[in-house]
């Protein structure tokens, strides 16, 4: 498991690569949370590198999310690949948590242009 | 699928887990088994020995062994994973509310939901001093190469 992260002003991107399971699960849960609170407004998680995640992992996704929504902040989630998209639907966090195709739409969606530059 | 089995004893510890990975991954390479199979089974395997190394902790007698077997026909898969430990039913656990908002859900539950809706049939059984949970999964497409 790798987390790499870029913190821009209107948004902070994490790229999470490889395996989340139970041994991984603890770190990922510090590094994310660390991101969560230097996080002003969003934190957009891009799963594409993400190749498996099991309910350690889920959990980890739902504490940030709770804490970002909270703090009056978003976590999102992009590029799923489709067997953790077909996990995601299975326990509901395609309802609950905001998923995106592809990075790019993210970041129109999250971080438009204009509100970069502004 | 090519039909086919194997049977084998992991140790009780979480970084067994690991191994349980990469067990269903060569056999699923061996047995054609199609990638999205590989991976539901890989995740439901993984959560039921971490459910089962963790429930141990607190026993009297503990989990000395955990024994793991996988099976497939040309068209099912089946896994089970046996256990010596105290009786453990998994599926008692309560089932979480997938459909609360996100404020009200919690982290809870979410392993052995997973296992229960990825699989297509779980069972638990006690047998003697040992708890048995065989899991299935129909292969509707398969990778494998029709021979003439």
């Amino acid at each position: 498991m790798t987390l790499e992260s870029e913190i821009l002003p209107d948004l902070t991107l994490a790229k999470l690569s490889g395996q989340v399971d139970t041994l991984t699960a603890t770190e990922l849960e510090m590094k994310l949370g660390d991101l969560a609170e230097v996080t002003k407004r969003a934190l957009l998680v891009d799963c594409s590198d993400l190749t498996y995640i099991n309910s350690a992992g889920l959990r980890v996704f739902l504490i940030v999310a709770k804490k970002m929504e909270t703090a009056g902040g978003l976590c999102a989630f992009c590029s799923l690949t489709p067997n953790v998209r077909l996990v995601f639907e299975t326990i509901g966090f395609d309802r609950i948590l905001k998923l995106y195709e592809n990075r790019a739409v993210a970041l129109e969606q999250i971080a438009p242009p204009q509100a970069q530059a502004a | 699928m090519r039909p086919g089995s194997l049977s084998t004893k992991l140790n009780v510890h979480l970084r067994e887990t690991e191994l349980v990975g990469k067990i269903v991954r060569e056999f699923g390479q061996w047995h054609d088994v199609p990638e999205q199979t590989v991976f539901l089974v890989k995740l439901s395997l993984d959560e039921l020995v971490t459910n089962i190394v963790v429930h141990s902790a607190g026993q009297i007698p503990c989990v000395r062994e955990i024994v793991l077997r996988l099976t497939t026909n040309q068209h099912e898969l089946w896994a089970e994973v046996e256990d010596d430990g105290c009786a453990f039913n998994p599926l008692d656990l309560p089932i979480p509310d997938v459909a609360a908002p996100l404020q009200d859900r919690s982290p809870g539950g979410l392993g052995i939901h997973l296992v229960r809706s990825l699989m297509d049939r779980v069972n638990y059984k006690r047998i003697g001093q040992r708890n048995l949970l065989v899991l299935s999964k129909k292969v509707t497409q398969s990778s494998a190469v029709e021979l003439p």
